[in-house]
């Protein structure tokens, strides 16, 4: 990272490793703006992700096998950030039930094919019984179970897994040109740039 | 130029106080300064989680309408939609058969991006 400072980032969609066929659309659902909000332009997800099926990618894992010099060229990205989903969903155990989201991401500049960062992100949130024995024990799992399915907790625990990766202290992504050390520095640098536009 | 962004006027007060607090509140915390958001979201990752996860949801009609609401709140509150969402709700305005309207907001989008590129 301290040779090459990307200013905007493609992701592409996940490669899928988990049964769950929605993964990767609920992991782009949650990265635009823990990467954008360390100072990258982030291309749109959902726009690209069109865009690639439109020219004859119609899965992640086709997607993920365009050469870097074509997404240069063609999207104009400093660096694409690869993902690699292991695990996603729920896990039934015999008292208790957790959802688990687990995914690798890389960064890799367009230009050199280097790798800028990589991260593991991961959440997982255990339900757990009230703790009345095995009888309340599993009855409890039963609920959650039920509960669980009714309502997908995989979102809000892929939101927390990206933004705890991308903004760890130390493993978290470095800040990049939109975000300066002082968020109000930052924010005075964008609204200036707006003022130098020229079509105004 | 409908999607013009505006640009910021100067809030010297209450930028110095925020400031203050958040210089507080890493002190008493003691971790790192927290960051404040550089932008305006509204719902644009709920509603790409939509459209993918619940078939039928999240249309493009709903969404151009989120998406214009968020963009006027930006613009009410002298602040900046993220990066993107000019470009989503382009994207919108074609799936809903509107090209000019497309056209318009994808190119605030490119330009914005390509204005940032130069200038920072």
């Amino acid at each position: 990272m301290a040779r090459v400072k990307p200013r905007s980032i493609l992701v592409i969609p996940p490669l899928n490793n988990s049964i769950e066929v929605y993964a990767p659309y609920v992991f782009l659902s949650t990265i635009t703006k823990p990467l954008a909000e360390k100072g990258f332009y982030v291309y749109p997800v959902a726009v690209i992700d069109h865009f690639l099926k439109e020219n004859g990618l119609p899965t992640p894992a086709e997607m993920n096998q365009v050469p870097l010099d074509a997404l240069r060229k063609n999207i104009g990205a400093d660096a694409v950030l690869y993902t690699n989903i292991e695990q996603w969903g729920q896990k039934f155990e015999i008292i208790s039930s957790r959802t688990v989201v687990s995914a690798q991401m890389r960064l890799v500049d367009t230009r050199s094919g280097e790798l800028l960062w990589n991260a593991h992100a991961y959440a997982q949130q255990q339900s757990n019984d009230s703790g009345n024995g095995w009888a309340g024990a599993i009855i409890g799992a039963v609920i959650t179970q039920i509960l669980s399915n009714a309502q997908d907790l995989t979102p809000e625990l892929s939101r927390q897994a990206n933004e705890a990766a991308i903004r760890h202290t130390q493993s978290g992504l470095p800040n990049g040109p939109y975000r300066q050390t002082d968020p109000f520095v930052s924010t005075e640098r964008v609204s200036a740039e707006q003022t130098a536009d020229p079509t105004q | 130029m409908p999607y013009q962004h505006k640009r910021h006027h100067g809030k010297t007060y209450s930028r110095t106080a925020a400031r203050a607090t958040l210089l507080a509140i890493a002190i008493v915390s003691g971790c790192a300064t927290p960051q404040a958001d550089l932008y305006q979201w509204g719902r644009y990752e709920t509603l790409i989680l939509d459209m993918y996860t619940k078939p039928g949801k999240a249309t493009p009609a709903e969404q151009i309408q989120q998406l214009e609401a968020t963009i006027q709140l930006a613009e009410n509150q002298n602040t900046l939609v993220g990066p993107g969402i000019y470009a989503h709700l382009g994207f919108m305005y074609t799936l809903a058969n509107k090209p000019e309207k497309a056209q318009a907001a994808s190119n605030v989008d490119r330009h914005t991006g390509a204005v940032r590129a130069v200038r920072l």
